[in-house]
């Protein structure tokens, strides 16, 4: 059911190279998973509503005030390649 | 005479306070303590290198006349996925080992308010992913009861350090069981408060609809002082919840008459280790004999959470973490020709095999063609889940059952079968999926090969119901002597 290839095309979409021997191996763990967690199958869930969420149901409302915010020195000096402004990355185009 | 390293927090405090112990003498003696066993046990990724100038603020401020707050000189441990400000939050990854957190964590802003010292950072599955602190990229946890078995996990640092007693009082995070698992295996108090009780401001994002911060005691009132300071609304973070913060020390000592406390079936069956559960059930009895009535209750979906959890679960990661792209912060693979084959690069070098293997399976679960048959599903069937607890609580205060299904595990024995540690989170994920409060409580000990291994029993309440579960905890542990057992001498 989930195959190699599968695997290779999800991995693209969550931007994770994955090495091609891996690949057998991820194929084998996810699809023992799937059809581990396919026993929900067994449960009729046509009328029952998605729960989304487990906190409060109310939503928080503040202003909308300018504030302080993280300076920005303190911002990049966690990027591996930056200037004194400004992340730096390969080409993007 | 008791040591301080056997000291709660409470007691701790009140010395410090009462100016009979200075707080730099607290933290010199459990620096001791792990210099002399840690290297052995890895509880700790870092001690914090400021953590005697704090000390010694406090003793300052004592010195001025001020009160430092009901945790005075405290020292606390914390999970290396909580923000302490300045310090490195590696999240046991490659990924983050050099990353320096920008903010601090709001519950450890408020327990440094009430005076706590922050002792260090403590070792974890990689970014909360896992059941026997195995995961993380710099080497595994070992139980402090049997240090051939695992401590659970993924919060086994924080857990290990609280049973081996070189803090009080350790923070945890919880996803799926990362709280109430370890303090099992340990033989210590965890708690995972409700959902959005504690701040979530300063905790590195794993499954946002499910993660809470708690503490790890040896102590019911510690862990109830604890909840208190930590808990609140926080302008940081639009989940934590405004209700206002019981006085939970309030009930410690109250007794169990007129509690009702629901046992139910389905965390009683063949799939938990015969003598564990038996283990439980006494203390199950023992607490009906000190004045609570025990009643049989159903759970009827609990053989459907752990399925539903690790769809959930690894939906939310699979876009929490992609985050670290290698771009702001964190690891960057070298060399690559463009953006697209750096975020692959740096992402296949910096995550461990499980965490890719959950980002994996919960972009599956997300993606085209996959997204009703899986996530849709198991969002439904959170609603089943979380409507089981609705009704248990018609019929009872709080639900007891084991925390694990089994005693804490050998080394390596799961490492290679992810659904079976998947499996060590039966009975308690489904709290996380329907936000309730849980904690593991101390219950006893089996021996097995000659090493006596922890017995925890979780106690599961309704939301913002943390009260009840202090109370059954104080009550339990005044019958059983609760944690007073050491692992070292």
């Amino acid at each position: 059911m989930v195959n190699p290839d599968e695997i290779r095309h999800v991995a693209h979409l969550a931007r994770i190279e994955v090495e091609s021997d891996k690949l057998p191996v991820y194929a084998d763990q996810i699809a023992r998973i799937i059809d581990f967690v396919s026993q929900l199958d067994e449960l009729e869930t046509d009328d029952v509503p998605v729960m989304m969420h487990a906190g409060a149901d109310d939503d928080v409302f503040r202003e909308d005030e300018p504030g302080t915010c993280l300076d920005r020195a303190i911002a990049l000096r966690g990027a591996a390649d930056h200037d004194d402004e400004q992340i730096r990355v390969p080409k993007t185009l | 005479m008791s040591e301080i390293h056997d000291w709660s927090a409470i007691e701790i405090a009140e010395a410090v306070r009462a100016r009979k112990l200075s707080a730099v003498e607290v933290l010199r003696a459990l620096r001791a303590r792990i210099a002399e066993h840690d290297g052995e046990l890895g509880a700790f990724l870092r001690l914090n290198d400021e953590a005697e100038g704090e000390a010694l603020a406090i003793d300052a401020a004592l010195a001025e006349g001020k009160d430092p707050g009901p945790l005075a000189g405290v020292p606390i441990a914390i999970k290396d996925n909580i923000h302490v400000r300045d310090q490195i939050t590696s999240c046991g990854s490659r990924f983050l080992e050099d990353f320096h957190a920008p903010f601090e964590a709001t519950a450890v802003e408020r327990l440094r308010a009430a005076g706590a010292v922050i002792l260090g950072k403590t070792n974890l599955d990689e970014f909360a992913m896992g059941s026997s602190t195995e995961n993380s990229a710099f080497g595994p946890t070992r139980n402090p009861w049997d240090e051939d078995r695992a401590p659970g996990g993924s919060s086994g640092g924080s857990a290990a350090a609280v049973a081996a007693r070189f803090c009080p009082v350790a923070l945890g995070s919880d996803t799926g069981g990362s709280i109430r698992q370890p303090a099992a295996f340990c033989g210590v108090f965890g708690l995972k408060p409700t959902y959005g009780r504690v701040s979530r401001y300063g905790l590195v994002a794993f499954g946002s609809s499910l993660d809470q911060i708690g503490p790890f005691t040896r102590r019911a009132a510690d862990a109830a002082l604890v909840t208190r300071i930590m808990s609140g609304a926080d302008p940081m973070d639009s989940t934590a919840a405004t209700r206002e913060v019981d006085d939970y020390e309030a009930v410690i000592g109250q007794g169990l008459e007129g509690l009702r406390i629901g046992v139910a079936r389905e965390f009683m069956d063949d799939r938990i280790d015969p003598e564990l559960r038996s283990r439980v059930k006494e203390a199950i009895d023992a607490l009906g004999d000190a004045g609570a009535e025990i009643v049989e209750i159903d759970l009827p979906h609990t053989k459907y959470a752990i399925p539903t959890y690790y769809i959930v679960a690894t939906s939310e990661a699979s876009s929490n973490l992609a985050r670290y792209d290698g771009v702001g912060y964190g690891l960057r693979a070298e060399q690559a020709k463009d953006i697209l084959e750096m975020f692959k690069k740096s992402r296949m070098k910096g995550f461990g095999d499980e965490v890719k293997r959950r980002i994996i399976l919960g972009t599956y679960c997300l993606s085209a063609g996959s997204y009703d048959a899986f996530y849709d599903k198991a969002l439904r069937v959170r609603t089943l889940l979380r409507r089981d607890f609705e009704r248990a609580f018609e019929r009872c205060d709080l639900v007891l059952g084991p925390t694990t299904p089994t005693l804490p595990f050998k080394l390596g024995e799961k490492t290679d079968d992810p659904i079976a540690m998947y499996l060590a989170d039966i009975l308690t994920a489904s709290l996380n999926l329907a936000g309730l409060p849980g904690a593991s409580l101390p219950a006893g000990f089996i021996e097995q090969d000659g090493k006596k291994l922890p017995v925890g029993l979780q106690v599961i309440a309704d939301r913002f119901r943390e009260d009840l579960i202090f109370r059954v905890a104080a009550a339990l542990e005044h019958l059983k002597g609760f944690a007073k057992e050491s692992p070292i001498s």
